[in-house]
């Protein structure tokens, strides 16, 4: 699945890039690994070293999964900040409705996150907590809002590296969860922090679960 | 008769079914079909709360928010393998954002055609 989100572009001035092209990340999951100084030209470098080498919603959870990427491509990688995301369908080109919807879901999972310190917006890179992103159409908007929260395994052992400039690997805490909810509206969003988010359950799931995976218990709902 | 067998064991790309109800967790495990995919919340486990909407929450829906509320939900999901987010810095994407010319996202669809799902 290839989306756009609102996930800041950082700065690369000190890699500009010669070529004048786009530069800016792109976050894999489920390895929750974010590629800095991705190019539209180092695209079959991200793709061979990066994308086809990382574990996928199908591959088992296993405690030695790294990554690694030549020095001579550019890119860099470093593990995601983060311990959960929760992904919002914002696309209001594609729908109006998910144009409505993501921002005030986003106002009351902010409202309920904050309360526990586990917020973190696009620019707050904070170690934990939930990042908040809104994201390009993935379906279903007669559904809205479609709501997609992925789960982290827990810390590594300690001294685990959580970055690399590309020649040495990177040790991988990658998503364990992926649940794929819709129908939700903002009364929702503190049961869902509360019991999806931080544990991993489903508080409606005949009238909200779309699917998902638990790589865990290597189920999927496909 | 089901299998008794622990959803362990299963195989690695194993479809599970979505829960009938809520309280299909509460009966003894005799109940037909597989194991939900994700364990619904009880109130005898997770507590009163969990069957009751946020009464903090003072923000609505515009009047006009419609959706389908019948049709089933579950499944309705096509399989993926793998998520890339590509950051921009903004909401406001075309309606095709992999048809920006000379953008990352066009390039990654392009170099890898099959991380791009047809969607509904």
């Amino acid at each position: 699945m290839l989306s756009a989100s609102n996930i800041p572009v950082p700065d690369y001035s000190v890699n500009k890039n010669p070529d004048d092209e786009p530069i800016s990340s792109v976050l894999l999951l489920p390895a929750f690994v974010i590629v800095d100084c991705v190019t539209p030209s180092r695209t079959p470098d991200l793709i061979s070293h990066l994308v086809n080498r990382s574990p996928c919603n199908t591959s088992s959870l296993l405690p030695l999964n790294s990554l690694s990427v030549p020095p001579e491509s550019g890119l860099k990688i470093r593990s995601c900040p983060h311990d959960y995301l929760i992904l919002l369908c914002s696309h209001r080109t594609r729908d109006a409705r998910c144009g409505q919807s993501a921002p005030l879901l986003k106002k009351e999972f902010e409202r309920h996150l904050r309360q526990r310190d586990l917020y973190r917006d696009s620019l707050d890179e904070r170690p934990g907590g939930v990042g908040v992103h809104f994201v390009s159409h993935f379906g279903g908007h007669k559904f809205a809002a479609n709501v997609i929260v992925y789960r982290r395994t827990p810390l590594p052992f300690h001294g685990a590296k959580e970055s690399t400039d590309g020649a040495a690997s990177l040790p991988l805490r990658e998503a364990k969860q992926c649940i794929w909810l819709a129908r939700v509206r903002p009364e929702d969003c503190e049961n869902i922090v509360r019991y999806t988010i931080l544990q991993g359950k489903v508080v409606k799931p005949d009238r909200q679960l779309r699917g998902g995976f638990d790589r865990e218990r290597c189920v999927t709902s496909w | 008769m089901p299998s008794l067998l622990p959803l362990l064991i299963t195989p690695v790309t194993q479809k599970v079914a979505p829960i009938e109800s809520l309280l299909t967790s509460l009966l003894p495990k005799v109940a037909s079909g597989p194991p939900p995919l994700f364990e619904p919340t009880t109130p005898a486990k997770d507590g009163p709360e969990c069957i009751q909407d946020c009464s903090s929450c003072d923000i609505t829906y515009p009047e006009k928010f419609k959706i389908n509320e019948t049709e089933n939900l579950y499944g309705t999901v096509m399989p993926w393998e793998r998520h890339l987010l590509v950051a921009t810095g903004k909401a406001n994407w075309i309606s095709n954002f992999m048809s920006e010319e000379g953008s990352i996202g066009e390039a990654i669809a392009k170099t890898h055609g099959h991380m791009v799902e047809k969607v509904k």
